[in-house]
C-alpha cells in the first residue's frame, strides 16, 4: 500500500512535468541548463551579490541545472513569504535556457 | 586462488563484526548493503543534510516553531542515529526507513536541497526499509529504477532541445568545453547524442520492467553511467554512478544468498572465485573503489 502510493506519486510527478513550467519530482536530471543573473532593487539601492545571496541563499548570478522556474520559484516564494517584511522595489531576473535567447521575469509579476 | 582464498578468509572474519554482516537480518543480504552503502555516501561525504526549513515546498511549514539551528540538529542526529543503527544491524528495515524520510524532510522543507539524486536516495532507502527479505517486494525496487530512467527519458524526448542535440550542445560544448566534443562534432551530428541519450534511458526503463531483463540492464546502466563519466572527463555524474550502481546491487537476481563460507581444502580454483564473487565484501569494495576514485579525482583538480 505504501510502497504503491510513493511509486504512484512519482508517476503523478511525472505527468505533472508535462503540464506545469517547473520539473520537480519527474525525474528530469541535467535536462535544462538554465544561466540566470539577477538584480534586486531594495529601499537602500541596488543589492550587491553579497547581499543577494544573504537573502535568497543562492548566488546573484550563476548556472541551474534544471528549468528556469527552479530559480524563479525561489525569488517569488521569498518575496511572497519571508520578504514581506522588508520588500523589495524591483527584481530582474535575466536568464538564458540551454544557451539560447536571453528572457526576464519580473517581481512584482504583472497581473 | 591463494589470492581468492585470502580474500574469502578476510570476507569471513570480516562478517564477525556487524557493519560488515550482511547475512540473518530482516532484510535480504543485497538490500542490506545497498541501504548501508547509500547511507555511508552521505557519510563519507559530509553531504550536508539541510535540514532547516527555508522556502519548503509546503509552505505550513514555515510556521513551524522550532529553532532553524534546533532543527537542523534534530534532523543531524536522526540521519545519524539511523545510519548507526543500520551499520550494527538494529532494526535494518527500520532504520532504512527512518534514513530515507529523514532526507526526504530535508528536501520538503527547502527547495534549496532539493536535487535528483538526493531524492533518489531517499526514496530509494524508504522502498529498502519497506522491503520484507523476500523477493517478492523486489519489483518494488525495479519499478523504481523504470520510474527514474523513464522519467529522464521522456522528458528529454518531449524536450526540443534534446532531439535537435541542442540541449547537450551547450553543455558539452560551452560549458564544459570538451576538446573532444568539438572534433566530434565536426563529424558526427548533434542531434545523435541527444537521441543516444534518450534511447539508453528507455532501453533502461524497459530493462528493468523484466525480471529476466535485469542483468543485462544493469549492463548497460553500468556502462552507460560510466560513459557519461568518461565522456564528460569525470564531470557527469559521480554521483549517479555510485547510487545506480548501489542500487543494482538490491536489484541483481540470486546476489549474495548465502553467507560466506572458507572450504578448508580448494581443489578447483574457478569454485574459490565464484564463492567470492557472491560475497557481499566484494560489491562493498568495488563501490568504495568507486567513491575512492570520486574521493582522489576532487583532490586532484583542485590541486590543479
Amino acid at each position: 500500500m505504501i510502497v504503491t502510493l510513493i511509486l504512484g506519486l512519482q508517476v503523478w510527478g511525472i505527468a505533472r512535468g508535462r503540464v506545469e513550467q517547473d520539473r520537480y519530482f519527474c525525474w528530469a536530471p541535467y535536462d535544462t541548463f538554465t544561466e540566470y543573473d539577477v538584480h534586486v532593487r531594495g529601499a537602500e539601492g541596488w543589492l550587491d551579490a553579497d547581499e543577494v545571496a544573504r537573502r535568497y541563499r543562492i548566488p546573484k548570478s550563476g548556472r541551474d541545472n534544471r528549468f528556469p522556474e527552479h530559480v524563479i520559484d525561489v525569488f517569488r516564494q521569498y518575496e511572497e513569504t519571508y520578504g514581506r517584511k522588508n520588500p523589495v522595489i524591483e527584481l530582474r531576473l535575466n536568464y538564458r535556457i540551454n544557451g539560447g535567447a536571453e528572457q526576464t521575469w519580473n517581481w512584482p509579476e504583472a497581473r | 586462488m591463494e589470492l581468492a582464498r585470502s580474500a574469502l578468509k578476510l570476507c569471513h572474519w570480516a562478517e564477525g563484526w556487524a557493519p560488515f554482516r550482511f547475512h540473518g537480518t530482516a532484510l535480504a543480504p543485497a538490500e542490506l548493503l545497498s541501504a548501508k552503502l547509500l547511507v555511508a555516501y552521505f557519510i563519507l561525504h559530509r553531504w550536508d543534510l539541510g535540514g532547516q526549513v527555508f522556502l519548503p515546498f509546503w509552505q505550513g511549514l514555515d510556521s513551524m516553531p522550532l529553532e532553524t539551528n534546533l532543527l537542523r540538529g534534530i534532523v543531524f542526529g536522526a540521519f545519524y542515529g539511523f545510519a548507526g543503527m543500520l551499520f550494527f544491524n538494529w532494526w535494518p528495515r527500520f532504520s532504512a526507513l527512518g534514513a530515507g524520510v529523514v532526507l526526504l524532510w530535508a528536501i520538503f522543507a527547502s527547495r534549496l536541497d532539493y536535487s535528483n539524486s538526493r531524492l533518489f536516495f531517499g526514496v530509494f532507502l524508504i522502498l529498502l526499509g519497506l522491503q520484507d527479505g523476500s523477493a517478492g517486494m523486489k519489483w518494488a525496487l525495479r519499478a523504481q529504477l523504470v520510474l527514474v530512467y523513464g522519467g529522464a527519458a521522456l522528458n528529454k524526448l518531449l524536450d526540443p532541445d534534446w532531439r535537435d542535440g541542442s540541449a547537450l550542445a551547450y553543455y558539452c560544448g560551452k560549458i564544459l568545453d570538451l576538446d573532444h566534443w568539438h572534433m566530434i562534432t565536426q563529424v558526427v551530428p548533434v542531434f545523435v547524442f541527444g537521441w543516444v541519450v534518450i534511447a539508453a534511458e528507455a532501453l533502461l526503463a524497459i530493462g528493468f520492467s523484466r525480471r529476466r531483463w535485469v542483468s543485462r540492464a544493469i549492463w548497460l546502466g553500468l556502462a552507460f553511467h560510466i560513459g557519461m563519466l568518461v565522456f564528460t572527463m569525470g564531470r557527469l555524474s559521480w554521483i549517479f554512478l555510485y547510487a545506480m550502481a548501489t542500487a543494482y546491487i538490491a536489484v541483481a537476481p540470486n546476489l549474495l544468498e548465502s553467507p560466506v563460507r572458507v572450504p578448508t581444502a580448494f581443489t578447483d580454483s574457478k569454485e574459490c572465485w565464484r564463492r567470492l564473487r557472491a560475497t557481499p565484501h566484494l560489491y562493498m569494495g568495488l563501490i568504495t573503489c568507486l567513491w575512492l576514485a570520486k574521493y582522489l579525482t576532487d583532490k586532484v583538480s583542485f590541486y590543479f
